[in-house]
């Protein structure tokens, strides 16, 4: 391991980089299982959540991870695609499901101990840019819309109200269903 | 430099077992191997299910013990993995008596013992909580396992935590045998631990 690190100088710049390996590893990892599972036993008695549209515009997908025991934190996940290009700037909710929602990135670092996974950490992102025509993934261990503070625990059958600002497509409400495994 | 090319190899291997594999046992370990194998068993952390007994990683014989660095505020990481260990349980069947799961808080100043015990009990009944306020004996353990972990508080004022994603599957003797990185599928995990079984 400590190869890795003697051929880069800046030590910013080697997590950088390590991070980025990282973050590619476990995304390809997960879209592969997504992918190529559909009729395996762990996606059997999916609902399909409503599609929302506005113009040419749509998320699919949705959800929302129910609370852990007394956790207050949790994070919901959906799939954007536009026919345009634009940005996602912003995601709200009510104060009566939680006292605040961001929009965050997990990412992975590539570990120095010499442990297989590195350290994984979330952090807010401002926004997100939507290519055209390419759907825009928010999934575990990824992008994800983090709800801070509950007002009440979110349980599995409740549905939530979410507010997603575009900078072209303007805003859309989205009513996201509350699960306790993702789908 | 050795390590990482092997880690990337197994990443290759493991792939179609994190997909449909078909689950013959002539299957490779989905998880990875470290070598030498991490000797845990004279580690120990108080076990807030168990009113604060002490809890060595040693599940002696016949048992597998599979350990997980986290913390309850984790709303993505978290639950993404503890879920796939319940799932794994499930698929094991039978022999999921002999498995035994430890959730370790990094993050022991925001989780009590009580809510750490009812969040890991959430995704595994009898599940273990492992909790101590000493950060030193915490440290200890986790480089043990070659498990890092920070929390920190930003200028916003919110805490910030880092942690391995890592599962860890310790054996009857206290050797960390198998790691499995963050994004495995429990189809894989079982996989892993049916062809351990398998041969004990
Ligand atoms: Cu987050």
């Amino acid at each position: 391991m400590n190869g890795m690190r003697m051929n880069l100088t800046s030590p910013a710049r080697t997590r950088r980089v390590r991070r980025m390996v990282g973050c590619t590893l476990a995304v390809s990892f997960l879209s592969i299982g997504v992918a190529a599972c559909g009729s395996d036993g762990e996606s059997q008695g999916v609902k399909t959540p409503p599609e929302s549209t506005i113009g040419q515009l749509g998320v699919t997908g949705q959800w929302a991870r129910a609370t852990i025991a007394d956790a207050k934190n949790t994070a919901l996940y959906f799939t954007v695609v536009s026919a345009a290009n634009d940005r996602l700037t912003g995601v709200s909710v009510d104060a009566s499901v939680a006292a605040r929602a961001e929009m965050h990135q997990t990412m992975t670092m590539t570990s120095d101990s010499g442990a297989a996974g590195g350290e994984m950490q979330m952090g807010p992102v401002d926004g997100i840019d939507i290519e055209a025509n390419t759907p825009f993934v928010f999934e575990p261990g990824g992008y994800h819309v983090m709800l801070f503070d509950v007002a009440k625990p979110l349980v599995e059958g409740d549905t939530i109200t979410v507010t997603l600002s575009f900078k072209v497509h303007g805003t859309m409400t989205l009513d996201v269903p509350v699960l306790s495994e993702a789908p | 430099m050795k390590l990482r090319t092997a880690v990337l190899a197994l990443l290759t291997m493991a792939l179609p077992l994190a997909a449909c594999g078909s689950g013959t046992a002539t299957n490779p370990i989905a998880g990875l191997q470290r070598d030498p194998a991490p000797e845990v068993g004279s580690l120990s952390l108080p076990d807030a299910s168990a009113g604060g007994a002490d809890f060595t990683f040693t599940p002696g014989e016949g048992k597998y013990l599979i350990v997980y660095f986290g913390y309850t505020s984790c709303p993505d990481v978290c639950p993404t993995t503890l879920s796939e260990v319940k799932k794994a349980l499930a698929r094991v069947g039978e022999q999921a008596k002999n498995i035994e799961v430890a959730m370790i808080t990094v993050d022991p100043n925001r989780d009590s013992d009580e809510l750490l015990t009812k969040y890991v009990q959430t995704f595994v009944k009898g599940g273990h909580a492992l909790r101590t306020d000493d950060d030193t004996t915490l440290q200890k353990v986790a480089k043990g396992f070659g498990s890092g972990y920070s929390v920190t508080t930003n200028a916003k004022g919110e805490v910030e935590v880092t942690h391995s994603g890592t599962l860890y599957l310790v054996d009857p003797a206290g050797t960390l045998i198998l790691e499995w990185p963050f994004g495995l599928k429990a189809k894989a995990i079982a996989d892993d631990l049916v062809t351990l079984f398998g041969k004990a």
